[in-house]
């Protein structure tokens, strides 16, 4: 298959699936309890039978299911998620204006995860061959994190390294009330951001572990491992050249996978940590029940999650030129 | 393979006995569903009760060994109602899972073609998709109850189960039993019960325990975020009710925590005890 044809059937593929999350969110809206002209007459304090006439008709709730879905789809491709009454604002401009943070404690989360994952696998592989300690150890412990809630995780990180020990800030993203430049902004909000990333990576820190684990100790019985001992090249350099390269590719792939997970436990760790991403936003519309923002967030985070799954494909092909070759990922 | 009831044949029995961790897991689960089923009977107090004095350290009193709440009320009753509420939607929501995995993925492996894949297509549909936010907006709108939320982790947490079900179908369908079931005319539902399931029932019950381990991990995040059944405690409700309170009393959020991580450990263990006992091919001892 040519890369233009790979491509195409790759963003056909995604496009699909975000078409599904819309059809979903649609859905939704009329699951919930009363149609959704009452609800935002509700939502705007008004109790009025010609009111709530006027807003369905302007609503379009009047007309055919499939043409209410269209009219739906086409306002989503513009942007236009609808209006929170609840905030006084659209339900885009909510969002972008918390994006960034998201996307900060994501992209975080996921790099100490992949980092300290690796490093661990690598060095419980390493050990398990000498029958150490540190492999049960390591092995032990992921199993543990594993079945540990992510957001009770995070009250016990707040618990030691903000209450018992005050070395670092227990929420928001950035001190309040101090003007602060140069690398001191920079290190504020590193300390604000170490504790949340921290709390995320967990979540996927168990799982990485295993993968590159279970990788490396594959590979390290490959022949082409043997043949590079055997002509005399040093462990260090047979590990990086040889061994990591082929174990990364389950954790790129996997981390693909898992991009849904990581989206879902931001969600958690923004509620613990008041951490101002859209995850925290998903939170207040929840208490208040603002169904259009809660629908917002939702058909936000998904879009974003798919169109990183396509990306980490697309990484993977380059880093893997057999995946192409041989098919065996469509 | 033998048919009928295979692994209750002896090698498979001493295998999951010799394991430590995995009975270690059975009991603790056995203790805690009797400890949970029996509780008012056992004389413990309802955990919505303020009968003492609020925010009472662990370990000081005898009759609230683990301390009490910011309203007085028992922490102690409070774990043993809250295991109430996680083995139910434990057990439950992995009853629905299955059901709703095994009608997807059985159709899915037995009609094959186009049906195949467009159930196939949907499945890693929602799996692409943030599966927690989604079974959020479901309660949400569903109102919280045991049944909204047992509704909300089914309908994420099925792909896996699907998947699985739909690859025994597929392969189950070359074995020479099946097909000599399908020679002699047995009706497609004798041979999907008498024949393909009590062969796929060892692998369907070591993913099993798996969702189960993160159906209770789902319902204590939902009720952490206020979606849990109002009517029951839960050791989610009571994360989320104390961890304000963090700095005065450590205890409140930190011993739930502690309770969903064991029963959570439990299950896993117990998934993977059967795991080896039924020698399947290892998965790292991690997700289905």
């Amino acid at each position: 298959m040519t890369w233009i044809a790979y491509l195409g059937r790759r963003l056909g593929r995604a496009l699909a699936v975000i078409l599904g999350v819309l059809i979903i969110s649609f859905c939704l809206v009329r699951l919930a309890p009363g149609d959704p002209a009452s609800l935002m007459a509700g939502e705007a304090g008004v109790d009025d039978a010609q009111y709530i006439q006027n807003l369905r008709h302007s609503m379009g709730l009047d007309q055919p299911l499939a043409q209410q879905l269209w009219t739906y789809l086409r306002h989503a491709a513009q942007l236009d998620l609808g209006y929170s009454y609840r905030n006084q604002a659209t339900v885009w401009s909510l969002i972008a204006e918390r994006l960034p943070a998201t996307l900060l404690l994501m992209g975080s989360g996921f790099l100490l995860s992949a980092l300290i994952g690796v490093a661990m696998g690598v060095l419980a592989a390493l050990s398990h061959r000498r029958r150490g300690i540190a492999d049960r150890f390591i092995s032990h412990a992921a199993l543990v994190l594993y079945a540990t809630p992510s957001f009770w995780l995070a009250l016990l990180l707040v618990l030691v390294f903000s209450v018992l020990l005050d070395w670092l800030p227990a929420f928001g993203m950035a001190s309040v009330g101090v003007e602060l430049h140069g690398w001191r902004w920079v290190l504020d909000y590193a300390s604000h951001l170490l504790l949340p990333a921290l709390s995320l990576s967990f979540m996927f820190l168990a799982l990485y572990v295993q993968l590159t684990r279970s990788a490396v100790l594959e590979s390290l019985n490959q022949e082409y491992v043997r043949t590079a001992r055997a002509k005399g090249l040093k462990p260090g350099r047979i590990l990086y050249d040889h061994v990591l390269r082929n174990a990364l590719l389950p954790v790129v792939t996997y981390a693909g996978l898992q991009l849904g997970q990581l989206a879902s436990g931001s969600l958690l760790i923004e509620v613990v940590y008041a951490w101002p991403g859209i995850g925290r936003l998903l939170y207040d519309a929840l208490t208040q029940r603002d169904y259009p923002l809660l629908l917002g967030v939702f058909l936000v985070i998904s879009v974003l999650v798919v169109v990183f799954n396509m990306l980490t494909d697309l990484l993977c092909r380059v880093i893997d030129p057999r995946i192409g070759a041989g098919g065996q990922r469509s | 393979m033998k048919g009928d009831a295979y692994w209750l044949d002896g090698p498979v029995l001493r295998r999951f006995l010799k394991q430590r961790s995995a009975l270690a897991g059975l009991s603790f689960l056995v203790l805690l569903t009797v400890l949970a089923a029996a509780a008012p009977w056992l004389g413990v107090a309802s955990p919505w009760e303020m009968n003492a004095r609020p925010l009472m350290q662990p370990l000081v009193e005898s009759a609230h060994w683990l301390g009490t709440d910011m309203l007085g009320r028992d922490v102690a009753s409070g774990l043993i109602y809250g295991a109430r509420i996680s083995l139910a939607v434990g057990v439950l929501s992995t009853l629905a899972t299955l059901l709703v995995g095994f009608g997807i993925g059985g159709l899915a492996g037995y009609s094959g073609g186009w049906v195949d894949d467009a159930l196939m297509r949907i499945a890693e549909f929602f799996q692409i998709i943030p599966q927690l936010v989604l079974a959020v907006l479901l309660v949400a709108v569903l109102e919280p109850s045991l049944a909204s939320v047992v509704i909300g982790i089914a309908m994420v947490a099925w792909p896996p189960v699907a998947r699985l079900v739909r690859a025994e179908f597929m392969t189950l369908r070359q074995r020479e039993y099946v097909q000599a079931a399908v020679v002699l005319g047995q009706k497609p539902s004798a041979i999907i019960f008498r024949q393909i399931l009590p062969n796929a029932l060892a692998p369907l019950l070591v993913t099993m325990s798996f969702i189960m381990g993160t159906a209770i991990l789902t319902e204590a995040a939902l009720a952490f975020l206020g979606l849990g059944d109002p009517e029951a405690m839960s050791w989610g409700y009571m994360i989320d009710a104390s961890r304000n309170l963090l700095r005065q009393a450590w205890w409140m959020s930190v011993l739930p925590g502690l309770a969903i991580m064991l029963c959570v450990l439990a299950v896993n263990r117990l998934g993977e005890g059967l795991r080896v006992a039924f020698e399947l091919p290892d998965r790292g001892g991690i997700d289905p």
